[in-house]
């Protein structure tokens, strides 16, 4: 049983109280007194239960849960296991970009510094808001505005400390050559492809689920797809993906995507897009960079 | 979580039960038999206030709702839609004629049967990892059928297809693992279709039935270090050593078959009928002054 159920189910154990002390007052009952204690016994003991329902636990692995997501790795190796983590996932940057073009020394030690500072501004921000959380029980309405506020550094770590908005990136557009950067720039665009392919491809094996298409159908719906829309600028978390995809198929023009479908199915898909478009607050609002300076 | 929901409704039930009975006592009693405080001690039991009552009421409408649980009617309808869908394929990659797409719909309805018994079955056991796969068992069921009745060619085209469907899905799955280590490690260009072939040399078909998990990277199945172990670089080793599931999530049967999301579609609804005999329909055309009757079964 949730925690709303419990409260539901509270609320409507006090209403039925109510409700029975009305019915059954002094007319009907003697020993008032007897009832009224009773009564005041019942609701104390409620509005203990409501209390004890409202208070939740929280504690420094909770709040690193938030925004770090791994518990096994908070409670192995401590939050200060997250920074080696991202010095590693820094590294393993500069490796991918030393596929595409050679770093000179100077070139790799500033961007390093660059990441170190992302790295720190992030721990920076992380350690203000652990802060801000107490340790102990806390109300439900403060766990919720907690664990709020705890979403966009969440969103941040997942997304990468080292992408659009980071110093990290700022110092690459500074430091390298132009020619340098041009490739580097064409790599991660190719890679941003790449990823977006395979969410069209996932997309469409979900809509394969409501409309069963062809192997000719689903190769069609993937090339209009690809060659008429570009990745979200955004990044979109979690089940919005595949509705951002919907919403982009609902952007290609009609004479390129309709004929792909049987006459049957067009309205069917059509349902499928409207769902995109509904869903296109949430699927922009996630990915807004709120945490970018 | 279907457990969970039958639970949900098992226990507004026992509440409206307790509560409908204590209401007529009240109403009974109102004429002065009870006495104060035993008898509103006991309504606060009856409430659960003093703990324990309602525990021991949810166990007693489980006893009294027999049959319930394994009932594979609740299923029925859905995996009805679902065949409907189904049909609607074959009658696209197959193009059967009314007699044929008559044969294939029973032998559909019959696979209906069965499996909302085995979804029955798996609900009764509570078993998150029993649920059958649906679809598959529909198509396989019809793939038979259409096997017997069809000509050679047709069945050929809807096995083609059936096969491309489930590669076209194998290979998405996998994509999808292969961007999650992405995401966590920084894949070099040439370790990402490496990943991806390391993944499906190891491949599992339950990590294709709900494509939805590789949204949630916590939560998605992702390939053993030991699958991925001689494509990364050992600081990606490290990385990806460092753990990132934290369990797993199950989001149920119908979302696993596509049915609560997208909206309602049913394609091939008109097929779960069986199609009106023309000249049975000449025959019971209505003459004039007469009331006309509904031809063909009705889908439930």
């Amino acid at each position: 049983m949730t925690r709303i159920d419990v409260l539901r189910e509270s609320r409507l154990r006090r209403t039925i109280a109510a409700l029975l002390l009305a019915l059954l007052a002094p007319e009907t009952l003697p020993g008032q007194d007897a009832v009224e204690a009773v009564a005041e016994e019942a609701e104390e003991a409620l509005v203990d239960g409501v209390n004890n329902v409202n208070m939740i636990l929280l504690n420094p692995e909770q709040v690193a849960h938030w925004v770090f997501g791994n518990q096994n790795m908070i409670q192995r190796g401590g939050i200060q296991s997250y920074r080696g983590t991202i010095a590693d996932g820094l590294r393993l940057q500069l490796d991918l970009i030393e596929t595409t073009t050679s770093l000179t020394e100077p070139q790799r030690t500033k961007l390093e510094l660059a990441g170190r500072g992302d790295v720190d501004r992030f721990m920076d921000r992380y350690e203000a808001f652990a802060r801000e959380c107490p340790g102990g029980a806390v109300t439900q309405d403060k766990y919720v505005e907690l664990n709020r506020k705890a979403q966009p550094l969440a969103r941040r770590y997942r997304a990468g400390l080292h992408g659009e908005g980071s110093l990290f990136r700022k110092v690459l557009r500074s430091t390298l050559e132009a020619e340098q950067l041009a490739r580097v720039e064409a790599s991660q665009a190719e890679r941003n492809r790449m990823r977006y392919q395979t969410l069209v491809k996932a997309t469409v094996a979900m809509i394969d689920q409501k409309i069963p298409l062809t192997a000719d159908q689903r190769k069609r719906l993937i090339d209009v797809t690809m060659s008429e829309t570009t990745p979200p600028d955004a990044v979109v978390e979690g089940h919005y993906k595949y509705y951002a995809v919907l919403f982009q198929m609902s952007q290609i023009r009609e004479d390129r995507i309709q004929p792909i479908f049987a006459d049957d199915e067009w309205p069917a898909f059509k349902v499928l897009m409207q769902q995109g478009q509904m869903a296109r607050g949430m699927i922009f609002r996630a990915g807004a960079g709120e945490f970018d300076e | 979580m279907i457990g969970g929901v039958t639970m949900s409704v098992l226990r507004r039930r026992v509440r409206r039960r307790v509560i409908s009975v204590v209401l007529s006592g009240v109403l009974l009693m109102a004429g002065g038999t009870a006495r104060g405080q035993d008898f509103f001690k006991n309504l606060i039991q009856a409430f659960g206030f003093g703990g324990g009552a309602e525990a021991e009421a949810v166990e007693v409408v489980i006893d009294v709702a027999p049959g319930f649980a394994g009932d594979e009617g609740p299923f029925v309808p859905q995996i009805k839609t679902l065949l409907g869908t189904e049909l609607h394929f074959v009658r696209k990659v197959c193009k059967p004629d009314d007699a044929q797409m008559e044969a294939i719909r029973k032998a559909g309805l019959a696979e209906v049967e069965t499996i909302a018994k085995r979804f029955a079955a798996a609900q009764q056991q509570n078993r998150r990892d029993g649920w059958p796969d649906a679809r598959m068992g529909l198509s396989q069921a019809l793939r038979r059928k259409i096997v017997d009745v069809m000509p050679t060619e047709a069945a050929k085209r809807y096995d083609d297809e059936l096969t491309a469907r489930k590669e076209a899905r194998t290979e998405a799955a996998a994509e999808m693992m292969t961007t999650l280590v992405d995401g966590k490690v920084s894949l070099l260009p040439k370790q990402y279709e490496e990943v991806t072939a390391a993944v499906l040399a190891n491949w599992q078909d339950a990590w294709a039935r709900d494509l939805q998990l590789f949204l949630y990277e916590d939560f998605a199945p992702v390939p053993d270090l030991q699958a991925i172990n001689g494509v990364l670089t050992e600081r990606q080793r490290n990385l990806w050593r460092g753990g990132h599931q934290r369990g797993r999530i199950f989001f149920g049967w119908e979302h696993e078959l596509g049915l609560d999301w997208g909206g309602q579609i049913e394609l091939g609804r008109d097929l779960l009928v069986k199609k009106p005999d023309p000249e049975a329909v000449e025959a019971q055309k209505p003459q004039a002054g007469e009331a006309s009757e509904t031809v063909g079964e009705q889908v439930r």
